[in-house]
């Protein structure tokens, strides 16, 4: 089962607060020409922003090893901290998501007039929406599977956690070609960069995980729970 | 002089460009790195000297505080557009010979891989500290970095990758460019990359931000 979902940018938003933070100001030190920028970029990024994402669903099932998972008859090796937190899925979810490309021109454009902290200020919006929309995607399948009577894990995606950034291969099998119009390149780079990927496990015994930053040793990313 | 100096270094480590400019806030309505610059020249202050006791003193403070954490990317931006408009009245006088780059660093994000953020900030900081920079952008094939370096004899080469799956780039690079020429000094960087990965493949250095980077090209053209 395939499900695509083009989502409005008012139904995501960008704010100031995503932003400082993810900079590095929080508690509102920001100073006030950050703060311009910022509000300067987000009043105009709904004009560069398409943000698309979706999944596919698959029968899932586990082999005696305690690395890998199988899903739809494909052998994913996520490391055993991933496939711990998937084990009970019923099913896998393979999703991906994006926001186009446009944002990386628009934060090229001021780059080629010398414009580095609007070309910078773009590029981490930019990081922040794609999130941000799959969040709502996410959401979404969490209300679509309690129907079911199913839960959702966290999402956990290729490059994080041990697993390996090159099973993305693997990943857009479970997808269709040019799905959401993001492409993969030999090195497992997707196409447009503000785009992500990875898994999510569905079934009755499943859980969400609201500390699963304790997982990982990246004591300074920017996303890890505080 | 030496306050002169000092104040154009201060406005590099703060961020200050220009007159007009509204940051940072408490230097607001000031004379900025590029007035102060001017002045300097004007008044028969040796480019060498601005740029070596000023500009550059400026620029390795705001090195260090990104270090350690004590600014963040923005600032160190703001930081490099002060040094940048400054250096717009030094660089006329690079072709009289009267001030000399310390070297050229070739810089670029490996092939396969588009992430230039840290790429960018590697290159400001290090042209910043006063080095000529060829920056060969994103993708680039190994080839272009070997064609670089034999463009540029004794130069340093950088380079930078955010995967896992485009850091294997980095050892062809290195073996290429070590084939022909082995005294070519060879920097690595970006999330993925540490100092094991830096031995396995043969490169010299790894850094983990631009201050480590821009000390060990320091150190080999003094
Ligand atoms: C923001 C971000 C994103 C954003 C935007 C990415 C983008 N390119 O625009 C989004 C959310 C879209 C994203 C997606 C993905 N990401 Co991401 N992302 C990051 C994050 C949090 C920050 C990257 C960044 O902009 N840093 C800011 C700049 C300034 O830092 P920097 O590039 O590292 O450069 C600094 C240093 O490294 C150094 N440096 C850099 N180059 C050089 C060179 C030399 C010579 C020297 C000396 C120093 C040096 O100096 C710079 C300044 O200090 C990093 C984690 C992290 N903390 O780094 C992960 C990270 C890069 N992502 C990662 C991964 C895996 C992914 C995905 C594959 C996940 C997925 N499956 O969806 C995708 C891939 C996207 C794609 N297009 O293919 C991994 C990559 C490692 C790996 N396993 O391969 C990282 C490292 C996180 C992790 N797991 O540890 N990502």
């Amino acid at each position: 089962m395939i499900e695509k979902y083009n989502i409005e940018y008012e139904k995501v938003v960008v704010r100031l607060s995503d932003l400082e933070r993810f900079i590095g100001y929080s508690g509102g030190d920001i100073p006030d020409l950050f703060k311009d920028i910022i509000n300067e970029i987000l009043a105009d990024i709904e004009n560069h922003v398409n943000p698309t994402g979706g999944y596919s669903i698959n029968e899932a099932s586990f082999t005696s090893n305690k690395n890998e998972i199988v899903a739809d008859k494909l052998i994913f090796t996520p490391s055993q901290l991933i496939t711990a937190r998937l084990k009970k899925s019923e099913k896998i979810a393979a999703f991906v998501c994006t926001i186009g490309k446009g944002i990386t021109e628009w934060a090229n454009e001021f780059l080629k007039k010398g414009d580095t902290l609007h070309s910078y200020i773009c590029d981490v919006a930019g990081s922040v929406l794609v999130e941000k929309t799959m969040d709502i995607i996410h959401a979404d399948l969490k209300l679509k599977m309690a129907d079911q009577d199913l839960r959702i894990t966290n999402r956990y995606s290729p490059g994080y956690c041990d697993w390996s950034v090159a099973e993305q291969q693997k990943l857009f099998k479970l997808l269709p070609e040019n799905f959401c119009g993001i492409t993969l390149t030999e090195t497992s780079l997707m196409n447009p960069i503000k785009s992500i990927s990875g898994f999510i496990g569905i079934g009755k015994g499943v859980k969400f995980s609201k500390h699963d930053c304790e997982l990982c040793n990246m004591e300074n990313c920017v996303y890890r729970n505080k | 002089m030496e306050s002169l100096l000092n104040e154009i270094a201060h406005c590099v480590e703060f961020g200050k460009i220009d007159l007009k400019s509204p940051y940072p806030p408490d230097m607001k309505g000031k004379e900025g790195a590029a007035e102060l610059t001017k002045k300097a020249l004007d008044e028969g202050i040796p480019a060498k000297d601005i740029l070596e006791k000023g500009l550059i003193v400026g620029m390795a403070k705001i090195g260090i505080k990104f270090r350690a954490n004590e600014v963040f990317v923005p600032q160190v931006l703001m930081s490099a557009k002060a040094m940048s408009t400054a250096m717009e009245h030094i660089k006329p006088l690079f072709i009289t010979g009267a001030v000399k780059a310390k070297g050229t660093f070739i810089i670029g994000t490996v092939a396969g891989d588009l992430h230039d953020i840290g790429k960018n900030l590697v290159s400001m900081m290090i042209e910043g500290n006063g080095w000529n920079v060829v920056d060969l952008g994103v993708d680039v094939k190994p080839e272009k970095f070997l064609e670089a370096v034999k463009e540029n004899p004794n130069s340093y080469v950088g380079l930078s990758a955010l995967l896992t799956t485009t850091m294997v780039q980095m050892e062809k690079i290195v073996s290429l460019i070590k084939e022909d020429h082995p005294e070519t000094k060879i920097l690595i960087g970006g999330a993925p990359v540490n100092e094991n990965f830096k031995n396995k493949i043969g490169a010299d250095f790894y850094a983990p931000d631009p201050q480590g980077a821009v000390e060990y090209i320091n150190a080999g053209a003094a």
